[in-house]
């Protein structure tokens, strides 16, 4: 059973498409997260949904229910925004329990409801302050507090953490996935921070330009990026890539001038989906190891010599930058006891088994 | 030390000037307003005394009390109380919707092209208007009456509350009212219910325009009213001007009184008018 099924959905401004061809199936109780680049369509989607904006193609259903063309009052979704869009003149109270009153719930009830939900989020000594009254983190919560009381179908949060500071953000996130696994109500979430991304959802919709590049667990996401702008885009520092050549002739793979050990399974996979030619190799940081000589070439690792441009002291590790003799930057992730200097030179290693191979295309084959 | 001392004294020096500059034009404000009322206390024959002073010594309140009580000063304030309250309801009712129209409908083809001809409309000169709107009053039969006057100043007011509340209501970030379509109001609750109670301070402002628009408007009312009884009070004031001889002393009281109620009005949305009711919304 899904709870949210986005088929074919389609949005145009003018001429130009913001979304292209949208197909999502949650299940009940997920949380999906939208992200991507600014202008790539995830919070047109996210508005779509919440009937905010209309659907130029596509249909978005609820549960057993078509909603593309239910007005927003109608749809029961509730929506956290970005800048909180509390009512100003109304106390926390009221703002909590606005939507409870507008769906004809008695006074009583409603403030029992605003009172729990406002004890489940710590802010019950805020019930009769007005949102100028209230920090950030504080503004976030009561937010937070009106969508969670009616209980939605559905909620939908639009980079709802981006305004608080680098701390308060990484603790709300916490919160939020407690929050959301304790109510089991699905949930679409939308931001532009890989790491979000990759922490809080259950799948993980990457989109460009409008197109959805892959949907998929963060794991699949990140071991298995389905093309070079999702391995980009997901992982700091970004996935290293170098150019290489095929030769599907002689099942041949070569990097920095020296022929990757292959496995029988993947050579056949190339052979099978990439043309002779050049094509783009990429391995994440933390699968680089620097040693500082050569060691025996062994079959499932390959090197490059490489001098050390810059080090970073990010505390538990340390992000190494280097340059390869013909000028590729590649970045390594070592451990904080890394006792490299700017100008080392050293030897580069990547296990094979770690790295994804693109075709001409950009899309990953291997 | 010395620094100190001169950042000091300049500091004094500028809200020395300041001041200055504000009790001049203070004065140039008040000072007819308080020769007006010097003179209605004053006994007629001092008004027109060869040597004039400021403060009689013999205040009376005769003035006063033949305004009130001998001449038909309150059938016109009470026409111009029901004119202006009219014309500041229609106004504000219209305007705030068309406002809100002008505001948040802006992608809608036409919406903006009105908005500036309500703008442009207000650039034709009162004077070119009275024949033609004297002309319609007449054949609608409308000449003498309060509606006569209503509309007039409804249709002065209009487009100028408009813009001031579309300046407003654009500053209203409009994920306020998306939450409220979330939360289940109908596009009229929000402007009521959301919209409306946030603007306080741009609808006193407009309230307020509208207000003194109607209560001192003379050349519209002086051309559609010509019977007595349903003068307003700056028409009926005039009258007070006699062709050999001018009443000094009633015709201060009576400006005196005509002030009082638009100051009072003033004094008590003044607080209202303090924008930033809208500081806590969002981040």
């Amino acid at each position: 059973m899904t709870d949210l099924n986005l088929s074919h959905v389609s949005k145009g401004f003018g001429g130009t498409l913001a979304v292209e061809d949208f197909c999502l199936e949650a299940e009940p109780g997920e949380f999906i997260v939208l992200v991507g680049p600014s202008g790539c369509g995830k919070t047109t989607t996210m508005r779509m949904i919440a009937g905010l904006e209309d659907v130029t193609a596509g249909t978005i259903a609820l549960g057993d229910l078509d909603i593309t063309e239910v007005p927003a009052r109608d749809r029961d979704v509730a929506m956290v925004f970005q800048n909180y869009a509390l009512y100003p003149h109304m106390s926390v109270l009221d703002n909590i329990a606005f939507s409870l009153k507008m769906r004809g719930v008695s006074r009583d009830a409603r403030e029992h409801q605003a009172r729990d939900v406002a004890e489940l989020l710590g802010i019950s000594h805020l019930l009769g302050r007005k949102p100028r009254e209230l920090s950030g983190g504080q503004r976030q919560r009561v937010a937070l507090g009106r969508a969670i009381v009616r209980q939605p179908k559905l909620f939908l949060m639009d980079e709802p953490l981006s305004n608080l500071d680098a701390k308060l953000r990484v603790a709300m996130r916490a919160e939020i996935v407690k929050l959301q696994r304790q109510l089991g109500i699905t949930t679409v979430y939308v931001t532009h921070d890989q790491v979000e991304a990759m922490t809080m959802g259950h799948r993980i919709v990457v989109m460009k330009d409008g197109v959805v590049q892959q949907i998929g667990t963060p794991e699949q996401i990140y071991d298995r990026p389905a093309n070079r702008f999702v391995a980009e885009f997901i992982g700091t520092p970004p996935m290293n890539f170098a150019s290489g050549e095929w030769a599907a002739e002689h099942d041949e793979l070569r990097l920095w001038g020296e022929p990757v050990p292959l496995e029988s399974a993947r050579a056949a996979r190339l052979r099978a989906d990439v043309a002779s030619g050049p094509i783009e190799l990429g391995f994440r940081p933390e699968h680089v190891h620097l040693c500082s000589s050569s060691s025996p070439s062994t079959t499932s690792a390959i090197e490059v010599p490489v001098h050390i441009e810059l080090i970073e002291n990010v505390g538990n590790s340390r992000i190494v930058e280097t340059v390869t003799p013909s000028g590729g930057a590649l970045n390594a992730i070592c451990a904080s006891d890394f006792r490299g200097a700017v100008g080392d030179r050293l030897q580069l290693r990547v296990d094979v088994q770690h790295l994804h191979v693109f075709n001409q295309q950009h899309a990953r084959v291997s | 030390m010395r620094i100190l001392r001169t950042r000091a004294s300049r500091r004094r020096m500028r809200h020395l000037l300041t001041y200055a500059g504000l009790l001049v034009a203070s004065v140039y404000a008040l000072f007819p307003l308080a020769w007006a009322l010097a003179t209605a206390l004053k006994p007629s024959g001092e008004i027109l005394s060869d040597t004039p002073t400021f403060f009689t010594a013999h205040p009376t309140l005769a003035h006063f009390r033949e305004v009130l009580f001998e001449t038909a000063f309150p059938t016109y304030f009470v026409n111009s109380v029901i004119v202006s309250l009219a014309t500041v309801v229609v106004s504000l009712a219209v305007g705030i919707f068309a406002a809100y129209a002008i505001s948040r409908l802006d992608r809608t083809p036409g919406i903006r092209a009105i908005g500036v001809a309500m703008l442009v409309g207000q650039m034709v000169p009162v004077v070119l208007l009275i024949m033609p709107l004297y002309q319609f009053m007449q054949a609608t039969g409308l000449l003498n009456t309060y509606i006569a006057l209503i509309m007039t100043y409804t249709v002065f007011a209009i487009p100028i509350i408009t813009w001031m509340m579309k300046g407003f209501f654009d500053t209203v970030p409009i994920e306020i009212e998306e939450a409220a379509r979330l939360d289940g109001c109908s596009r009229l609750y929000i402007v009521l219910r959301i919209i409306l109670p946030l603007s306080t301070p741009a609808i006193m402002a407009a309230a307020i325009y509208a207000l003194i628009l109607a209560w001192s408007e003379f050349v519209l009312a002086f051309t559609l009213i010509s019977d007595d009884s349903m003068r307003t009070l700056s028409t009926g004031v005039f009258s007070f001007m006699g062709l050999w001889t001018v009443n000094w002393g009633s015709l201060m009281s009576a400006a005196v009184l005509i002030v009082l109620p638009v100051a009072v009005v003033f004094g008590f949305t003044q607080k209202y008018l303090v924008s930033g009711l809208t500081a806590g919304s969002g981040r």
